[in-house]
């Protein structure tokens, strides 16, 4: 297939901006023909092939050779699609919103800058994997704990930028952020908060600096590209005991989450645990045909099966205690104590727990930040090996949890998809990612996908409900959903756009975010 | 936890009773020559194996779909010199992250449906796996 080229811009100007950035960081860091193919969605949902297409790729070393990439981008129009890592693969990966864009690989810039034990924080480049940041922790014998989210190749940077979740008391990774560096479309450097004044101390130390606090804006965005950014470590605790309860029925979910929103206020229950279902859980270390051949979503009695074999319920709460022995005996009482009012309910810890591979001994890894690559296991459930996740948010409540669960599950089994999901637990409000997993060689299954994933953009929005992440094909459908008073908010973000990036040169797209001259539809 | 007591720990979780290979072992003791690895996901290829179907000239390492152990504990310890000729019959998944683990140093890849849930896959890398 030939390269796509973007809008506007020529082939002879692409080649020549492409000699340009090869100039920059060297033959052997220009991606074009077959090479460009690992930066391609690994998990299409579209039928048709020229979208989401990058054109090449670039990978710089230095934030300078950013700089100078951005100016010759400028200069020609030829769009560029910055990546961390570009392992986000259930919303894209390193694959363009606008097809024909360069994709500027990031992956290079890979140094921890540093690492401080005294205050708990490291700063980093855009390439440090959690895998990275972790073997470096344990190699120095550092008294700090990671979180992570559950693949462990991701940027610990662009997870963060784009609101990624971990399971630690230090989960919200962007609430953890602190201090940032980006370059802006017209090649200036800037650094935000404390980092702002020549000679401070404290950049990693105090988030807001003095005046109007911008790093948001870098994050879900296309207004920079952050070549720094400090992120806030957990100090060792002293202790810790992972856990997991079970529930039987799927209605249980309601007063489960009533009963987790007080805890989690008050902090009881200490860290983004997560309500998992009973499919998530065994398509991490089973597939379906081990229990049925029928097709469709699975029946009761088979989900029976599963639970009885591998000790979970249809529901299962994955949480952790951290700190000294007195302080978790003490809040493992209050946490008991409540949910043994929920008829069915079953406790353990990883020593109760006989069975290998097993849930709860899996996550208690992740859940005190030890990066893996274990929940892959559930692409393999059903063959095939694509996913996406549907996000939406609500408050923690147990009717809005019920009333969610009800909603997604039942498009999901109508269309003909196991439901799959979780509740991942945030102060105040439940991240419900439902994971949809489906035969990516399927052109039929993949149109059902797209009509089921629009349908519940759709009908989530009419209940209030909006998605905190997605994939890069639905950036304009739910950037569309955020629509209070006429589009107010979109009506900033693309005068914030104009502002910095007026030939808009990074990431169209992006959040649904596009330059004015790319604005009414139809260009991705 | 360390990255080495995690690495004991998931190889107790993945490598099966019976192994023909302990991947611990394999991790400790001298690289074969060729630099050649054969992962076999024992939960469905059993039977294949002990039927002939498969026939390896190695001596297959069970693993099942998580491929953690097998990167942190054998693959990313920057100790093998020449490249990798790597071969399995796993789940899909287990390939995809071996493969995005790899990344530039994948010289070729190939990858054909066996059965619902199994793959049958090589990837050959330009280099080793040195630090």
């Amino acid at each position: 297939m030939t390269a796509p080229l973007p809008p506007g811009v020529s082939a002879e100007a692409m080649a020549g901006t492409l000699e340009h950035f090869r100039r920059i960081v060297g033959a052997e860091w220009m991606f074009t023909g077959e090479k460009v193919e690992s930066y391609h969605d690994p998990y299409p949902i579209a039928n048709d092939d020229t979208r989401f297409k990058a054109h090449a790729a670039v990978a710089p070393s230095s934030v300078e050779q950013v700089q100078e990439i951005v100016k010759a981008a400028n200069a020609s129009g030829v769009p560029l699609w910055p990546v961390s890592r570009g392992k986000n693969f259930a919303y894209g990966g390193a694959a363009p919103v606008l097809s024909g864009s360069v994709v500027l690989d990031m992956s290079r810039m890979n140094r921890i800058l540093e690492v401080n034990e005294k205050f708990g924080y490291a700063l980093v480049e855009p390439g440090v994997s959690y895998f990275d940041l972790y073997d470096y922790i344990q190699s120095k014998g550092l008294k700090l704990w990671l979180d992570v989210p559950d693949p462990g190749w991701g940027s610990v940077m662009g997870n963060a930028l784009d609101h990624g979740v971990g399971y630690t008391p230090y989960g919200d990774h962007f609430m953890m952020q602190c201090g940032l560096e980006a370059v802006l479309a017209n090649g200036e450097v800037v650094r935000t908060g404390m980092g702002a004044m020549p000679g401070n101390n404290t950049w990693q130390l105090f988030k807001y600096g003095f005046g109007p606090y911008v790093d948001g804006i870098f994050s879900q965005s296309n207004f920079g590209i952050v070549t720094k950014m400090g992120i806030w470590l957990m100090p060792d605790p002293g202790g810790y005991r992972p856990y997991m309860i079970t529930f039987e029925r799927e209605e249980d979910i309601e007063q489960v989450v009533e009963i987790v929103r007080p805890l989690r206020l008050a902090n009881v229950i200490q860290n983004a645990a997560t309500i998992r279902s009973l499919v998530l859980d065994a398509a991490i270390f089973s597939t379906r045909s081990q229990y049925t051949s029928e097709k469709g979503p699975i029946s009761a009695s088979v989900a029976r099966k599963i639970m009885d074999d591998q000790q979970i319920g249809m529901w299962n709460f994955c949480g952790a205690l951290y700190g000294p022995p007195a302080i978790t005996d003490a809040l493992w009482t209050v946490i008991r104590d409540s949910f043994a009012k929920i008829p069915g309910a079953k406790f353990y810890f990883p020593e109760d727990r006989k069975r290998r591979p097993d849930t709860l001994i899996h996550r208690a890894d992740t859940m005190r930040g030890i990066p893996k690559l274990t929940e892959f296991g559930f692409l393999n459930w059903a063959g095939g090996g694509g996913h996406i996740g549907f996000s939406p948010v609500s408050p923690t409540t147990g009717a809005d949890a019920i009333k969610q669960y009800r909603m997604v599950s039942s498009r999901v089994r109508e269309a003909g998809f196991d439901y799959s999901g979780l509740m991942a637990i945030g102060f105040r409000e439940l991240h419900h990612v439902t994971v949809i997993v489906y035969d990516k060689t399927s052109a039929e299954e993949r149109a059902r996908l797209d009509k089921l994933f629009r349908q519940l953009v759709a009908e989530a929005a009419a209940e209030g409900y909006g998605e905190y992440r997605t994939h890069i094909a639905y950036m304009d459908a739910i950037a569309g959903t955020y629509r209070w008073n006429d589009n107010a908010l979109m009506k900033m973000h693309q005068t914030i756009k104009d502002a910095l990036d007026p030939k808009g040169i990074l990431a169209p797209g992006k959040s649904g975010i596009w330059p004015k001259h790319l604005r009414g539809g139809g260009n991705a | 936890m360390d990255r080495r007591h995690f690495v004991q720990a998931g190889m107790s979780s993945v490598l099966l009773p019976g192994a023909v290979i302990s991947l611990s072992a394999a991790a400790s003791s001298a690289i074969p020559a060729a630099q050649d690895y054969f992962f076999v996901d024992d939960r469905f290829a059993a039977g294949a194996l002990q039927g002939g179907t498969i026939s390896p000239s190695l001596a297959p390492i069970r693993v099942q779909a998580d491929v953690t152990p097998v990167w942190t504990g054998l693959l990313a310890g920057g100790h093998i010199e020449a490249p990798l000729a790597l071969r399995g019959v796993t789940t899909e998944s287990f390939f995809f992250c071996l493969k995005t683990l790899l990344g530039r140093q994948v010289h070729d890849s190939q990858i054909s449906r066996i059965g619902h849930d199994l793959h049958l896959w090589t990837i050959r890398t330009r280099n080793g796996m040195t630090t």
